[in-house]
């Protein structure tokens, strides 16, 4: 046994993981919990919440918060605070399944474009590019007129259009691995394809992924706000955060709390979105940190 | 024994053929290491690519590279080639922190290679894998297995890599600069290592290197590379002490600074592109002994014995 390394000297190192650091931090911590706390109370609001979203009642129309209303009511009398969790709850299935669709889409296409490269790698890049070039709200408008207004539509239509730059992250990032040194050197030993494929190059995407994952859940929540806003979103009475604030903009200087509940709600669940991704991604970026002022 | 003959790759671009490599031939036996010194950009790599069987797509490869076993690998398919990598050779990086998987924890890829090469259960490539990393100096192999390869030093991954490389037991290892990106205590254990696993296993060594002292301490034969051609092969202790070519005999001066000669030299003029053509000798814009001969007519491979040449003041005789 030749040699032997001191024991204790370089051994000796951070023994964290990026994972137990991504769920030792204190933000991601907190805006975990928050987003936890949406999900259960929009859609525990079913069971214990005593007003239905969509029941009217017009003697009570217009009143601001009080101890039966929490959030006041809206003009035909609707609960808001219901009215809220309601659509919190349209608006967290479609930015699931927008994510979904728009994760699944961008990594099949941008790793196949990246992996292949030639012929098909051009004609995927041309797509993509193609895609790029159209105005997505656009895209969605045609798409949500052609598949009648609906939640369903919405995702399927929202999903269409996010994954456009999903890919070309996605792509960029196994274009870069393929030719990576350790991808050689697994070459080196011999390793076959789909090996490289499925044990080096694509566990190495993941943290891209994760992060594009999460930046567009708020993505697709704006994007249904946004189209619900113009019309062409949730259809009535369904609510989504979006049909709210369009609702609300409408009596907002008489009643601004009609405005401001929704808005507050969807504010605090993009802003959560947007800093566990940036802190997530900041801690994948700074796996092998230093200690040098702009490492 | 490893044999490389007449090895030429060339590369075609508008209509033009390029030579990267040419007529390059050397042997080694088995137990026995060989250096490839050359500059930057001379084609030492190229050689040890082309050995690997990694450039076996291009068209323009010719020759013979002979291991045992294996008749020539320029021509193995590219399934043959995965079993021959996987069985008869092994490959030690030059930037090892970059060379390991990230996201893989280090005893995870480490008993992959060892259950694929071995053909054996991953359980039983761990316990190889805690053998093989206490064999090569880590006091406590199960805490590493467990590490990342960011969290391990520089010479703490070329270790884990050269227990990659020597895991099968191959006939040949290959080590592309092996030491060039750590610090001088640690790049002479890492060399100690390579070295006394070779008097274990007894493989052949393929070591590419800049430094021709470490060339000339640690190596049998050495091949000296410029402009996609050897100069001049021939024993370790031969070069050393008596270089032939002129290319030879001002690396070894710029090398060895001993006895009363402190001056730092140097090779005046630059290395030659591959994209310039040659009627004669490549070495011949600044070569310090050249003849009239050099810039027509291209030096032949001379045998000369104790070692090869290709210089026109050798073996002239026997070529005109």
């Amino acid at each position: 046994m030749p040699f032997p390394l001191t024991p204790g000297a370089a051994t000796e190192m951070d023994p964290d993981m990026v994972y137990s650091r991504i769920v030792q931090n204190r933000f991601v911590l907190a805006c975990l919990l928050l987003i936890l706390l949406y999900v259960l109370i929009s859609f525990g609001g079913k069971f214990y919440l005593p007003y239905h979203p969509n029941v009217q009642n017009l003697y009570e129309a217009n009143t601001g918060p009080s101890c039966n209303h929490w959030l006041g009511t809206d003009y035909l009398g609707r609960d808001l605070l219901a009215r809220i969790l309601a659509g919190l709850r349209i608006s967290l299935v479609i930015a699931f399944f927008a994510t979904l669709i728009n994760i699944t889409a961008g990594f099949l296409v941008g790793s196949i474009a990246g992996l292949s490269g030639g012929i098909a790698d051009r004609f995927l890049t041309g797509l993509i590019d193609l895609f790029w070039c159209i105005p997505p709200f656009l895209v969605v408008v045609m798409l949500t007129v052609v598949l009648e207004p609906g939640v369903k539509n919405i995702f399927i239509a929202l999903g269409m259009v996010l994954w456009v730059p999903t890919a070309r992250i996605i792509r960029g990032e196994v274009y870069q691995l393929r030719n990576a040194p350790f991808i050689r050197l697994a070459r080196m030993h011999g390793a076959g394809y789909t090996r490289i494929v499925f044990m080096h190059i694509l566990p190495n995407c993941f943290p891209v992924l994760l992060t594009t994952a999460i930046f567009s859940v708020p993505d697709a929540v704006l994007a249904e706000a946004f189209l619900s806003i113009v019309g062409l979103g949730v259809t009535a009475p369904e609510a989504s955060l979006g049909v709210l604030i369009s609702d609300g903009l409408q009596s907002f200087r008489v009643y601004p709390w009609q405005w401001f509940f929704p808005v507050l709600t969807l504010t605090i669940f993009v802003l959560c979105f947007n800093l566990l991704g940036d802190i997530i991604h900041r801690l994948f970026r700074d796996r092998s940190k230093g200690i040098l002022e702009n490492d | 024994m490893i044999k490389v003959e007449g090895l030429t790759i060339s590369i075609k671009k508008k209509a033009q053929t390029y030579a990267l490599l040419r007529d390059v031939n050397f042997s080694l036996e088995q137990g026995q290491t060989l250096s490839l010194v050359g500059e930057s950009g001379s084609g030492k790599s190229l050689i040890t690519y082309a050995v690997l069987g990694m450039l076996n797509h291009l068209e323009g490869l010719e020759g013979v590279v002979g291991l045992p076993g294996q008749k020539n690998v320029l021509r193995l398919s590219s399934k043959e080639l995965r079993r021959f990598r996987r069985e008869q050779i092994g490959y030690i990086p030059q930037n090892p922190r970059e060379c390991l998987t990230p996201t893989l924890k280090v005893g995870s890829q480490l008993t992959e290679v060892i259950a694929v090469k071995t053909d054996r259960s991953v359980r039983a490539g761990r316990l190889i894998a805690r053998d093989l990393l206490q064999s090569l100096g880590f006091p406590d192999p199960e805490k590493v297995l467990k590490m990342y390869p960011h969290q391990l030093s520089g010479g703490m991954c070329q270790r884990v890599a050269i227990a990659m490389a020597v895991v099968s037991r191959p006939a040949l290892v290959v080590a592309d600069e092996p030491t060039s990106s750590l610090d001088l205590l640690i790049k002479q254990e890492i060399i100690k290592v390579i070295k006394s696993v070779q008097t274990e296993q007894g493989f052949a060594l393929i070591l590419v290197t800049h430094d021709l002292d470490l060339a000339f301490n640690c190596s049998n034969k050495i091949a000296v590379v410029y402009g996609g051609r050897l100069v001049e092969t021939g024993t370790a202790h031969n070069l050393s002490n008596k270089p032939r070519h002129p290319y030879t005999r001002s690396l070894v001066r710029c090398s060895s600074r001993t006895g009363a000669d402190k001056s730092i030299h140097y090779i005046p003029g630059e290395p030659v592109s591959i994209y310039t053509r040659f009627k004669g000798c490549r070495y011949f814009n600044r070569c310090l002994s050249r003849l009239e001969i050099c810039e027509t007519r291209e030096p032949a491979w001379v045998n000369l014995g104790d070692g090869q040449v290709a210089c026109w003041h050798y073996g002239r005789d026997e070529s005109t």
